[in-house]
């Protein structure tokens, strides 16, 4: 179990590293130039002039896109490309006409500079509340167009009568805050109670949506599984957690359930049979009263997954770390040879050498041991999947060609001769075994697995006629009669069976 | 529901749980006479055999598990067939004469378990269970050595569970050697499967 939860650990890191270092999001990308806009908070000045909410500038943000995209994705360079304008971004906001209490408000913005933008952050509190009361939440960049931005209210903001918020947003140059609405004048939107069905009343105990925190996965290689994780942290719990995604271009959102991988983090793989094309994914999560659902991304502003054909260079990992460009590297590549230990009964213990042709079938072939004696064996091993438990069906075939088993059994017999005659038996006991399991692996089907199985096995085995013709004329009271066995007795049997191991895949 | 009818059918298999011996050939021999010649010869007739006593013999197996028709062992039930494949005499004198060619029938019985062995046991047909024959019209004339076919009775059965002996009766018919005495040596090939359903 201890490497069971390492493995655990470790694939949770390697993802999360994934998702890091793969992060292309301009307003992720941006931090280093948001970290530098209080130092020139000096330089605040007016933003009555682009706090505007007239429609017209969002008739412009095409012509501007190429503008706001440049300093993004520059960000991680010192200098800025375009000079200082000194002008704060424009930001324009929609006022939103109400929303519903207890639900997770949708709240959206256009902003853009030359300079790039840094933000926009929206302000909430609850109506009445004083000015340092408000609750700042950034807001998460479109992956479609640029220059849009939104962000969720989480549903346990919202059970208030009226939400008052404003919006703010600075240039990389720390030009701003252009603001809609401020904090003494801030936007109110009324919150109305949600009707309900008669035949649909729920009666929801307290509780809120878990939080979500994700790294996005922006690109992966075409034709391999891709593993998405996720930190689920709820006071109500979690359940529900799932991955929705779709290809670029199609309407509707497939469901992928992330199962929990110990702690808060949850992942979830999506097949390499449906990483054919580009991607766009959210994830969305309830707490165990059925609160949510919260949302990381959401149905129309999804995550963007570019599939590359091989493994692309992706401008976020070339200034990566070597050692963790080599991780992402192993955890994304098949492998195809590995080794495997188990043991049970009452088939005893293996070593065998795995090789794994196709994903979803491994041939396995190694030394077998029973404490009597030595022997092959051989076999293979179905698995439909690759998730973190995976069901198999395990067939494998051997035979024990040495076999004292004088060293697991005491022989009682009082006649000396039957007794010699049953250790000449017993110090040759060899059989040949078939067996058929079904077994949960539980690890990564690339790396390293555990597993226990169960199933049954048939032994055969025969027994030498000499020595059990001794043991018959040893037994026979009437001296006038001869008792031989004149051929091999054979032995069979189908029983139970079960076992426990691992694989170690190694190349 | 669904679960438990998976579950269920999952564990189906372990209902085809055995174990089982099989010895195919187990061959107990008994000389008529020991180790000097006893059997009345000079060509008389056969059924002089029946008088002489010599025609009935056991045979001791012993008290063994594996031999009883039944046999329980922990949860399971051990069924064991003991199945005659063939029964054989082989002549052991030596010289003219000392054959069986004027033997025309030979049926070999097991006496019932609780039957009496004293005297000729299966001179009451009731009492005893024919196992093999042999016929001079349909088998043709033995030399030294004479076959009976087996009919396929399960011999363990017919073991008598308290004294584990199997009581066996000869009943020739036609005319014996001709040598003044004569010896042979009976024996019977068996072939044994015991077999334990688990659980």
């Amino acid at each position: 179990m201890q490497l069971r939860k390492l493995f655990a650990v470790a694939a949770a890191g390697v993802c999360l590293a994934f998702g890091a270092l793969a992060q292309t999001d301009p307003a992720a990308s941006s931090m280093d130039g948001g970290a530098r806009s209080p130092a020139k908070s000096s330089k605040k000045k007016s933003t009555k002039k682009s706090s505007k909410t007239s429609k017209s500038s969002r008739s412009s943000k095409k012509k501007k896109a190429k503008k706001t995209q440049a300093p993004a994705q520059q960000a991680a360079v010192p200098d800025l490309p375009v000079p200082d304008d000194g002008e704060a971004p424009k930001l324009t906001h929609e006022a939103l006409a109400g929303g519903s209490r207890g639900k997770p408000l949708a709240v959206a913005a256009h902003a853009d500079d030359p300079n790039g933008v840094y933000g926009p952050v929206l302000y909430v509190r609850k109506q009445g509340l004083g000015a340092g009361d408000y609750v700042p939440i950034r807001m998460a960049a479109s992956k479609i167009v640029p220059g849009d931005y939104s962000v969720e209210v989480p549903a346990a903001l919202t059970n208030v009568e009226v939400l008052e918020y404003y919006l703010e947003a600075w240039d990389m140059a720390g030009n701003g805050p252009a603001q809609v609405g401020t904090a003494d004048a801030p936007l109110a939107v009324p919150l109305a109670e949600e009707k309900k069905a008669v035949a649909t009343v729920m009666i929801h105990p307290k509780g809120a949506p878990p939080a979500i925190t994700h790294s996005a996965v922006a690109h992966a290689p075409k034709g391999k599984p891709v593993e998405i994780s996720a930190r689920l942290v709820g006071d109500t719990g979690v359940q529900n957690a799932a991955v929705m995604f779709r290809h670029t271009g199609e309407k509707d959102y497939k469901a992928l359930p992330m199962g929990n991988i110990g702690g808060d983090d949850y992942t979830a793989t999506i097949p390499a049979a449906m990483v054919t094309s580009d991607l766009e994914y959210y994830l969305e999560a309830y707490d165990k009263y059925g609160n949510g659902p919260a949302r990381s991304g959401s149905p129309g502003i999804p995550y963007s997954l570019k599939l590359a054909e091989a493994v692309a260079p992706v401008p976020a990992q070339a200034a990566a770390p070597v050692a963790s460009k080599r991780m992402l590297e192993d955890e994304s590549e098949p492998t195809y040879v590995g080794l495997g230990f188990d043991g049970g009964a009452p088939g005893g213990a293996g070593l065998t050498l795995l090789v794994r042709p196709l994903w979803w079938l491994r041939l396995n072939a190694g030394l077998a041991y029973n404490v009597a004696g030595f022997g092959w064996r051989g076999g293979v091993s179905l698995a439909p999947g690759q998730w973190t438990v995976t069901p198999t069906l395990n067939l494998d075939v051997g035979q024990y060609l040495s076999g004292d088993f004088n060293k697991v059994v005491t022989i009682t017999e009082s006649n000396p001769a039957v007794a010699s005659a049953e250790r000449a038996l017993l110090a040759k006991t060899t059989y040949k075994f078939a067996t058929a399991q079904l077994g949960l692996e539980f690890g990564s089907q690339r790396r390293f697995v555990f597993y226990v199985r169960g199933g049954i096995t048939y032994f055969e085995s025969t027994l030498p006629h000499a020595e059990l013709s001794a043991i018959a004329q040893s037994n026979n009271p009437d001296p006038s009669n001869t008792i031989t066995v004149t051929q091999d007795v054979k032995y069979s049997s189908i029983v139970p069976c079960a076992s426990l191991g691992f694989n170690i895949f190694i190349y | 529901m669904r679960n438990g009818r998976l579950i269920a059918l999952l564990f189906l298999p372990l209902l085809g749980c055995y174990a089982q011996i099989e010895a195919p050939s187990v061959t107990m021999t008994h000389n008529l006479c020991g180790t000097t010649d006893c059997m009345p010869g000079l060509g008389a007739s056969l059924t002089v055999w029946q008088v002489s006593g010599a025609n009935t013999f056991s045979v001791s197996f012993g008290d063994q598990p594996l031999l009883n028709p039944t046999n329980s062992v922990g949860p399971t039930t051990v069924n064991t067939s003991l199945l005659l494949n063939q029964g054989e005499f082989d002549m052991i004198t030596t010289g003219a004469g000392a054959d069986f060619s004027g033997v025309n029938t030979v049926d070999l019985y097991a006496v019932n378990p609780g039957v009496s062995t004293a005297g000729d046991p299966c001179a009451t047909p009731a009492n005893c269970t024919k196992i093999a024959s042999f016929n001079k019209t349909t088998d043709g004339a033995a030399n030294r050595q004479l076959v009976l076919k087996g009919n396929g009775s399960d011999l363990a059965k017919l073991i008598d569970t308290s004294t584990h002996t199997l009581s066996l009766e000869i009943r020739p018919s036609g005319n014996a050697p001709t040598p003044a005495l004569w010896n042979a040596q009976v024996s019977m090939d068996m072939s044994l499967t015991s077999r334990a359903n688990l659980p």
